[in-house]
């Protein structure tokens, strides 16, 4: 994707605050109309990027292109770009109405005409009936919503979200997940939303851009981080995984042995050409990579392409609809499996169990 | 609250509505009391009671000394907010030391006697003084501003503004930040913002800056009497005078209530402007 066919485009955006790198080189290219979620821990340089784009930080380097237009030596107020906040940022001292209609009127809408613009939006959210209240009226998810008819009145071209749903309860974040989703689609409004929730970012985003320490750590849709992680930071935040130290075979770039253990395979496309150049050298820890979910306990079928291992039952706890199952290798190395119930019949704490996956489901992992 | 709680919340109450009772009810009735006597030099305090002392405030001087009290008064307050806004604006983007050394400087001419610091403007604003040796110099005709309103209005601005600077200061800390960038990113421009946002959100601190500097230029006394003199009397002049040289306390306690009266009015109006603007926005 070309910058200038991009919704939004960061190149090699870099922010430092005094010794700090805050964000460093990060590219990112959204489509028009595409939703990316922004996910990283707090201090990961989320806001910082999230404030670059909106213009109220300078970058240090780096460009922000815009709808296709090199914005980033422009005002804040001639970016079109639309932001909710984490705290909402509503005004106090204006109705609901007047907040949304804020952006219209500033736009140049005549008073008239932005107040009805801002009874448009507001139904769009449910809230008309409340156009009259003011900020501290209402309860904190209509706050939400009220900001994110204020930041789409202005028609913009890029919508920021910050943590929008951080501050709000487990059933409302749900309702709200969908309503921001549906609006978002409907706007058609190139969007990137900024959470710390990986389950948040990955149900409701497009695409994902994952953020450690101010470095794009990966870029790609839910299951692609999810099937396959680019690094150990990815691979442990966007779910569980289970990660065996191993060591390449000589001259077998596919297969890696656990110390004093089996080897495993992984299919050659699942495995990083830096572990692959290592089974030249010998020397080199690797990572054998599986997510909890594709372990099995039992015999494998006759079929090949299994991994397969022996492992004692250390703790074994009910997670709602499945089982989770904490499984340890000779030599120490934990591992979990998680399943259906039927796993019940199968284990119990302190029996040898024999744990077989598909070598497809492998991936390997430089740490 | 239920009524056994109510009952209980009155009763402590009480103490304090004693006091108040004593100390500011009784004076003001005793103020109406006197007032009731036949006004004069001199007056003896017996028969009555009529309403001659109020109907005296009627004729000269009275009407044009309230008239400049009430102009000295409002326009010390729009002085003391126009200067002070930036000053407040500033001081709420400090952080840290320097925050406290602006405070410090801010608050400091607090520090000395108002009466001193009207000798202050006596020897910066006199004939003989920086202003008169100035325009001296510049072989301009010798003048001064003593003893004019101006001299007046530029002392009480000066005494008046700490307060306002703080109270503004104390609202505009209260802004959160995302509301400024939030507007920048609906289109208003850095000036529209300030005016649409920052100066709407500074009210509650004004009123409360305003109330104070209202109703303390209204009584003030020392400043008028030593800066602006006979040339620009006020109505708290006008009361010392006649307590203490003409002794016509009638029509003293009659000019105390009107000025009460004014006192009063100003800051029900700045109540009222507060209630109806901001208690929905702010809460009270």
């Amino acid at each position: 994707m070309n910058p200038r066919d991009a919704g939004l485009a960061l190149e090699g955006l870099g922010k430092r605050f005094g010794e700090t790198e805050s964000v460093s080189d990060v590219t990112l290219r959204v489509g028009r109309g595409e939703l990316m979620a922004l996910l990283g821990s707090s201090g990961a340089g989320k806001s910082t990027i999230l404030r670059c784009i909106a213009g109220h930080l300078e970058p240090d380097s780096g460009e922000i292109w815009i709808g296709g237009e090199l914005m980033d030596q422009a005002p804040p107020e001639n970016r079109n770009v639309g932001m909710v906040f984490q705290s909402y940022a509503l005004f106090p001292h204006l109705s609901l109405r007047r907040n949304v209609a804020f952006g219209p009127e500033r736009r140049g809408a005549s008073r008239g005409k932005a107040a009805d613009l801002a009874d448009e939006m507001l139904a769009r959210v449910g809230l008309l009936e409340l156009a009259d209240r003011y900020p501290r009226e209402i309860s904190g998810g209509e706050q939400q919503r009220v900001a994110v008819a204020r930041a789409l009145a202005i028609r913009p071209e890029v919508l920021l979200l910050d943590e929008p749903l951080s501050s709000l309860d487990q059933t409302l974040r749900r309702e709200l997940r969908s309503l921001l989703r549906g609006l978002q689609r409907s706007f058609e409004a190139t969007t990137v939303w900024v959470t710390h929730d990986q389950e948040e970012a990955l149900t409701v985003a497009d695409r994902v851009a994952v953020l450690n320490q101010g470095r794009l750590q990966q870029v790609g849709t839910p299951l692609e981080l999810h099937t396959r992680p680019a690094n150990t930071f990815v691979a442990s935040f966007v779910g569980k995984m289970n990660l065996l130290p191993a060591v390449p075979e000589k001259g077998k770039p596919d297969t890696f042995r656990l110390p004093g253990g089996p080897a495993l395979r992984a299919e050659r496309d699942a495995v990083p050409a830096a572990a692959a150049a290592r089974s030249d050298g010998g020397a080199g820890e690797v990572l054998v990579a599986m997510r909890p979910e594709v372990v099995q306990i039992g015999h494998p079928p006759a079929a090949p392409g299994f991994n397969r291992i022996g492992a004692t039952v250390r703790r074994i706890s009910f997670l709602g609809d499945r089982l989770e199952i904490e499984l340890e290798l000779t030599g120490g190395t934990r591992l979990l499996a998680r399943g259906n119930t039927l796993f019940e019949s199968l284990a119990r704490e302190g029996d040898d169990v024999r744990l077989y996956w598909p070598v497809a489901d492998t991936r390997i992992l430089i740490p | 609250m239920d009524r056994s709680r109510r009952r209980v919340a009155g009763l402590l109450l009480l103490p304090a509505l004693l006091v108040v009772a004593v100390l500011a009810a009784a004076p003001i009735g005793l103020l109406f009391r006197v007032a009731l006597y036949p006004p004069g030099p001199v007056a003896p305090l017996a028969g009555g009671p009529e309403l001659d002392s109020f109907a005296g405030l009627l004729s000269a001087p009275y009407p044009s000394v309230a008239l400049r009290t009430l102009r000295l008064s409002l326009l010390t307050t729009v002085l003391v907010t126009l200067l002070g806004f930036p000053v407040a604006l500033f001081l709420s983007r400090s952080r840290g030391l320097s925050r406290r050394i602006q405070t410090l400087l801010i608050v400091s001419p607090l520090l000395m006697s108002v009466v001193v610091r009207a000798y202050g403007w006596m020897l910066i604003l006199g004939r003989q003084g920086f202003v008169g040796e100035t325009l001296a110099a510049l072989s301009l005709p010798r003048a001064g501003l003593l003893h004019t309103e101006t001299a007046v209005l530029l002392a009480l601005t000066e005494s008046f503004l700490p307060f306002m600077i703080l109270a503004l200061a104390a609202s505009l800390d209260r802004i959160d930040p995302d509301l400024l960038a939030a507007a920048r990113g609906l289109g208003a421009s850095s000036t529209r913002t300030f005016l649409a946002v920052v100066v709407p959100l500074t009210l509650p601190g004004f009123l409360a800056g305003a109330s104070f500097v209202l109703v303390g230029s209204l009584s003030a006394y020392a400043i008028p009497a030593l800066l602006g003199g006979a040339a620009a009397r006020t109505f708290v002049m006008e009361i010392y005078e006649l307590v203490t040289i003409s002794f016509d306390w009638p029509t003293a306690a009659a000019a105390s209530l009107v000025l009460l009266l004014f006192a009063s009015v100003l800051l029900g109006g700045a109540a009222l402007l507060s209630r109806r603007r901001s208690a929905r926005s702010f809460g009270t």
